[in-house]
């Protein structure tokens, strides 16, 4: 143990008692060392893990499993590198040809010397390369070693490699994803057939399937496109499963079109399958996956099952579904919540409700290599087909487009095709998203489950864009389930009484959201009665934004009850409703109950009169929450001013008033101009569009001198002349206070403007000259 | 043979009883019963160099993937792909360095070429990205170079910028 201390002066190591010391990086013997660097690529190895210190140069430097990536357009000459590293250190190189540039059409490229020098080659890949390079290449190359060889491809050319016929060595793994049928039977025929343990392919039938399991006996695991079943495979089947059995391990389909029933009649072939991925054609499916029924045959026909995944997408795009039957996405995932997938295989599910594609997608984590492009391009696709194709059954959509006897050449196939190698992009449209694996149930714009590096799940704010007439459901769901977002955004989406239910029953479960926003809606008191008993119970809920609706004051007994229960509810915005007097009179009630806590109130454009504000005025005088009030356009008058003015004496809460639009004129700012001569508690102050003329700004630039509490004012649209603009800048140079003053639409002339900026400049204040009588705190 | 039972005895003295067929996918157990002839019954293998709790998660390892293909046998050939590691084993894996380094010694000792695959890559997975800095900060390792050697390599790794 002691010699681990002095080969490694890490002090933690060192501190902890002997008995207890654990290995670390730093303690693995070169050949583990080794190990770990077979799944690094080379960049890493060279420029971060062998500048670490002495022992991991030492031990990169007798490294030999390097791999290459060699792009064709870059005519890399690879002298440099030669001198680095040894060629023959390399073991596997990938060949990256650009599909988009024909560059073999030129001298452009001309492969460099040193191509003979990779001894040691092992596995050799192919991208995007055309056939004749491929073939100059592996003729100059060394393969003596070679026992991979792969060349993927997106083009439409048939690869015939006269080249790989003569090859003489013992390949294992062969992949040549574009060939069809012909070709690659022609290339893997023969002694290479023996060999190979891993095989992929692209499109095969049934018999080539069939061929591909128990003919090859080595062979353990197989990667097609799709397999296209003719009528009378199940008799066949039969026929196979009771005489040969396969020994195949591992299975992926990328383009699978296959229903379940026939899954099943084809798992029955390899009954040991051990690893199983499944990338369903988005094109052909016309509802969700049933769960419960692939449960069923997984475990029947494929007991040994023990790494699968899959990714399932449908497009809804022309399907009729019943208005009463909205899209949702609980219902769907919840067969992927059984003991079978959770605790018996750790297979976990997510499902993802993306709008503006119509489309559900389910799939496991870590999710397989599908690019989101592809569930908006079959949209696409199937927008472009049109009604009839959309609305055909599944069954008669895949025979549609498994007429062609080669169907990878369908101009539909083609571009899923061209759309597989699209760039990942980070955020996209909006959706509802249920993963099983931390049981969250979430409105996101992330695609699928990619996650920025370092990202940690966190309270997300959700704004709900465009039309969500069906998809408040989800949004209810996602409530009612979710942990994780505190903001929801719900303004001018058309919402009526009978859709706030929806949110209201979920809001009853809901324990994360803080802040809601439905402004804009067309809710009336009933749904108001709702949303408010519904978060009686809520423990986190701090803001309602139900402002530009039609509430009355019928509703408002209930928020009484709410407030009491629910203390972190401190600001209410109720703008531009209906609740008048007799709402007021509620109101009032409210602020006077020792048991609430609401510090902002909006009532402004509420029908509130002289009454109304008399009976606030009152409660005004003792209250100690109120931080905020908005009783702007309402008619409050000069009378209603001089209640408010002599009440706010008494107060030392409320710092911000808008009293914009209130119709109190001169006589109602002499009683405010009063009360800033005492009052050090308003800080903001808003006047707007109240007619004060030259004479009410004369009071109020008299105590705005001396007064050194408020920071922001406005006084704009007032109709105040010459002569009181320059009162009032006078006033302004003596104040020490003011931050933001708002004097849009008075008599500002260009010299007065001037005289504002340099005012600005000067004191640091904003002065805004716009017109502004729709400004909020 | 189904169903038979050895015993496994790590070094600090406790003895797990593990099913002959699970406990195969170690290549050294399974030379010590098959070579040696050792009987299945009676005896107790010692695993000197395994503590009780990393032969713990071993078989636990071991269990889950008894049904898996034998992996490639052509050690030279690795797919460089890291993201494909099953959920189960990112499940399994989420553990503190110690005892990955540990499973990473114990899956070398005894064999197990899935297990050390796994662990392998998981390792891979956090250096790949990182600045040597990074490195030696995330597993405690000391910088031993001289500033001349460092610089040294810096022009070695000049190839690597050519474009």
């Amino acid at each position: 143990m002691e010699d681990t201390c002095a080969l490694n002066d890490a002090k933690h190591i060192c501190n902890r008692p002997t008995f207890q010391v654990f290995p670390s990086l730093f303690d693995l013997s070169p050949k583990l060392l080794h190990h770990i660097f077979d799944y690094c690529d080379t960049q890493t190895i060279l420029r971060s893990i062998r500048c670490v210190c002495r022992k991991f140069y030492n031990s990169v430097n007798i490294y030999n499993r390097f791999e290459l990536k060699y792009p064709i357009a870059s005519n890399w000459n690879l002298e440099n590198l030669a001198h680095a590293i040894q060629l023959d250190r390399f073991t596997s190189l990938f060949i990256f040809g650009d599909p988009y540039k024909e560059y073999f059409f030129s001298d452009k490229w001309k492969m460099p010397d040193r191509f003979n020098q990779f001894m040691r080659l092992r596995s050799l890949t192919f991208y995007h390369v055309d056939c004749e390079t491929v073939e100059s290449i592996v003729k100059r190359i060394p393969t003596d070693h070679l026992t991979s060889l792969s060349i993927y491809t997106e083009s439409e050319e048939t690869y015939d490699l006269q080249q790989l016929r003569m090859l003489q060595c013992n390949l294992r793994k062969f992949a040549m994803n574009g060939a069809d049928i012909q070709s690659y039977k022609e290339h893997i025929s023969g002694p290479i057939t023996d060999q190979l343990v891993y095989l992929e392919v692209g499109l095969c039938r049934f018999a080539e399937y069939v061929s591909f399991i128990h003919e090859m006996p080595h062979l353990r695991t197989l990667i097609i496109k799709d397999c296209l079943l003719d009528e009378n495979y199940q008799d066949k089947i039969n026929e196979l499963s009771q005489s040969h059995t396969s020994l195949l391990k591992s299975l992926t389909m990328k383009k699978c079109s296959a229903f379940l029933e026939e899954l099943e009649s084809l798992f029955s072939l390899t009954p040991i399958l051990n690893h199983l991925e499944l990338i369903f054609n988005g094109c052909v499916f016309d509802s969700p996956l049933d769960g419960h029924h692939l449960a069923q045959i997984l475990k029947t026909r494929l007991p040994l099952l023990n790494d699968f995944r899959f990714f399932f997408s449908y497009c809804y795009l022309h399907l009729k579904i019943p208005e009463h039957l909205l899209i949702n996405t609980k219902p769907i995932i919840t067969p992927f919540q059984t003991p079978f997938w959770l605790e018996e295989k750790h297979w976990y599910v997510t499902c993802e409700h993306i709008y503006s594609y119509d489309s559900i997608v389910l799939y496991t984590t870590p999710i397989l290599p599908v690019n989101e492009d592809y569930i908006d391009y079959i949209r696409h696709v199937l927008y472009k087909l049109g009604n009839r194709f959309s609305k055909m059954p599944s069954r008669q959509r895949r025979s549609v487009f498994q007429n062609n006897p080669y169907p990878r050449a369908s101009p539909l196939d083609k571009a899923i095709r061209s759309s597989d190698c699209r760039q990942y992009k980070e955020s996209g449209p909006e959706r509802c998203k249920i993963s099983i694996k931390d049981n969250i149930c979430q409105l996101s714009y992330k695609f699928f489950d990619h996650r920025t590096k370092d990202e940690t799940p966190s309270l997300l704010d959700f704004v709900c864009n465009g039309n969500c007439d069906n998809r408040l459901h989800d949004i209810a769901v996602a409530l009612a389930y979710g942990d994780t977002f505190s903001v929801l955004d719900l303004s001018n989406k058309g919402i009526k009484d009978t859709e706030v239910q929806y949110l209201a029953n979920a809001l009853r479960h809901n324990k994360t959201l803080k802040i809601l926003n439905l402004s804009k809606n067309q809710i009336g008191d009933l749904g108001f009665q709702y949303l408010l008993e519904s978060l009686e119970q809520h423990t986190t809920f701090t803001s309602l934004n139900i402002n530009g609706n039609q509430i009355g004051h019928f509703a408002l007994k209930y928020l009484l009850t709410t407030l009491r229960h629910v203390k972190t509810f401190v600001e209410l915005n109720l703008g531009s409703n209906q609740i008048g007097d007799k709402g007021t009179e509620i109101l009032v009630d409210i602020l006077q109950n020792p048991e609430t806590s609401l510090t902002t109130l909006i009532i402004s454009n509420n029908q509130i009169t002289i009454y109304g504000v008399q009976i606030l005025s009152d409660v005004l005088r003792y209250n100690k929450t109120l931080i905020k009030l908005d009783l702007s356009h309402n008619q409050i008058n000069a009378r209603g001013a001089q209640h408010l003015a002599t009440a706010l004496e008494f107060n030392n809460t409320l710092t911000h008033l808008n009293l914009s639009n209130s119709l109190i004129e001169i006589e109602g700012i002499k009683y405010f101009s009063n009360l800033l001569q005492e009052n050090k508690t308003l800080t903001k102050l808003l006047l707007a569009n109240n007619e004060i003329g030259d004479v009410g700004i004369q009071y109020s630039s008299d105590v705005l001198r001396n007064n050194t509490a408020l920071t922001t004012i406005d006084f704009s649209d007032n109709s105040i002349g010459y002569q009181g603009v320059l009162y009032f800048i006078d006033a302004v140079k003596m104040n020490k206070a003011l931050k933001t003053i708002h004097f849009g639409g008075n008599a500002v002339s260009d010299e007065i403007s001037n005289e504002f900026k340099s005012i600005q400049k000067k004191q640091n204040i904003q002065i805004i000259l716009r017109s502004s009588s729709s400004f909020y705190f | 043979m189904a169903g038979n039972k050895i015993k496994l005895q790590s070094n600090d003295g406790d003895t797990f009883d593990v099913d002959v067929e699970i406990a195969k996918q170690s290549a050294t157990i399974k030379t010590m019963l098959e070579d040696l002839g050792m009987s299945e019954e009676d005896d107790v293998i010692p695993l000197p160099n395994v503590n009780s709790a990393i032969l713990k998660k071993v078989i636990q390892w071991a269990t889950h993937h008894k049904d898996d293909p034998p992996p490639p046998e052509d050690d030279e050939n690795r797919e460089k792909n890291l993201s494909d590691i099953s959920s189960w084993d990112q499940d399994f894996l989420k553990v503190d360095q110690g005892t990955l380094f540990e499973l990473i010694l114990a899956a070398n000792y005894l064999d197990i070429k899935g297990l050390l695959d796994v662990t392998c890559k998981t390792v891979a997975n956090m250096i790949k990205g990182r600045t040597p800095e990074e490195i030696r900060r995330q597993f405690n390792i000391k910088n031993d170079f001289t500033p001349q050697e460092e610089e040294q390599i810096k022009k070695e790794n000049e190839w690597c910028e050519e474009k």
